[in-house]
């Protein structure tokens, strides 16, 4: 019994921060940055699929580009985060079905 | 409260009942969940689990009154273990509480604390904890513990070190990160802590923060 409350308070802990997470993701760009040389100067484009799964290519601005990936850098650690506590609710999950 | 929770707790009201619990620093992962409890920063939700309670002791040459652990735990049925080093660790049911104090100069452990009259753990790195506290009321009883950002430096001066708890501190540390990064209050602190450490801590900050990919954060 001590056990099961333990799982499940962490399952519940787990679920909150990915809430948590989720909500801090969608305020990040998603998608990968690339370059394009046309006539000898470097252009950045956002490659993503929108919402429809429609490709798209935006221009970023070369002062924006750092900060952009940046943000795609920190988008990509908080997935990482969310897989980990995933993970460690379906261990709880499974040592509660035993 | 949840089962685990209660163990902290009975171990706190006895540490507050001796008179001693206002000498100590609650350290390691309970001080992370004490962040949530007590809402030291907001809406934060720890990465603890279910672990045992180590609490520091800053100065173990310092004057203080002297107590004896082994009856006070005894008298409420823990059981005292000493380890071939010397180390005392007490244990009821499935956790355990653990005393250890900041390592002076160069390293030796265990060392013989007078005051709560036994051999305690030194370790080193502890100044930033020490040096940064914040008091908590949980449930009526004030406990010292370290500061967020001191606690998020502290585990990372020490990461290297941890062995296989190494991943379990990161997951924490981004956590705390990524809960403090929008609050100015903390920003404010993180500048201020990292030009307090010596050089050669700031360098190990550094690195962990490149090799993690966290330099979003302004520690420079």
């Amino acid at each position: 019994m001590a056990l099961e409350n333990v799982l499940n308070e962490q399952i519940d802990r787990n679920e909150k921060n990915i809430a948590f997470y989720k909500s801090k993701q969608n305020k990040l760009p998603k998608g990968s940055l690339h370059e394009k040389v046309i006539k000898g100067r470097k252009y950045y484009y956002l490659k993503f699929r929108d919402d429809t799964g429609k490709r798209i290519d935006q221009y970023v601005k070369g002062d924006d580009v750092e900060n952009i990936k940046n943000k795609i850098q920190k988008r990509k650690e908080i997935e990482k985060i969310i897989e980990e506590l995933k993970a460690d609710i379906q261990l709880a999950k499974r040592v509660l079905r035993k | 409260m949840i089962e685990y929770e209660s163990n902290l707790m009975e171990t706190l009201e006895i540490l507050n009942e001796n008179k001693i619990l206002n000498q100590l620093i609650l350290i390691g992962s309970w001080a992370e969940y004490l962040y949530e409890k007590c809402d030291v920063i907001s809406n934060f939700i720890s990465t603890t689990k279910t672990e045992d309670i180590d609490f520091l002791l800053p100065d173990v040459k310092k004057r203080m009154d002297k107590v004896n652990l082994y009856e006070i735990f005894e008298k409420n049925d823990y059981i005292s273990d000493i380890s071939r080093e010397g180390i005392v660790v007490f244990r009821k049911d499935n956790f355990e509480v653990e005393f250890l104090t900041r390592q002076y100069g160069v390293p030796k452990s265990p060392v013989k604390s007078e005051a709560l009259g036994i051999m305690v753990e030194s370790l080193g790195d502890m100044t930033i904890i020490v040096t940064n506290t914040i008091i908590v009321n949980y449930y009526k009883i004030n406990v010292n513990i370290p500061d967020p950002v001191a606690f998020m430096l502290h585990k990372i001066l020490i990461n290297s070190k941890r062995g296989e708890k190494k991943e379990k501190d990161k997951l924490a540390i981004r956590n705390l990160m990524f809960y403090i990064e929008d609050a100015e209050e903390y920003k404010v602190k993180i500048m201020a802590m990292y030009d307090s450490l010596t050089d050669k801590e700031k360098k190990t900050v550094e690195k962990f923060i490149d090799e993690n990919n966290l330099d979003f954060m302004t520690f420079k």
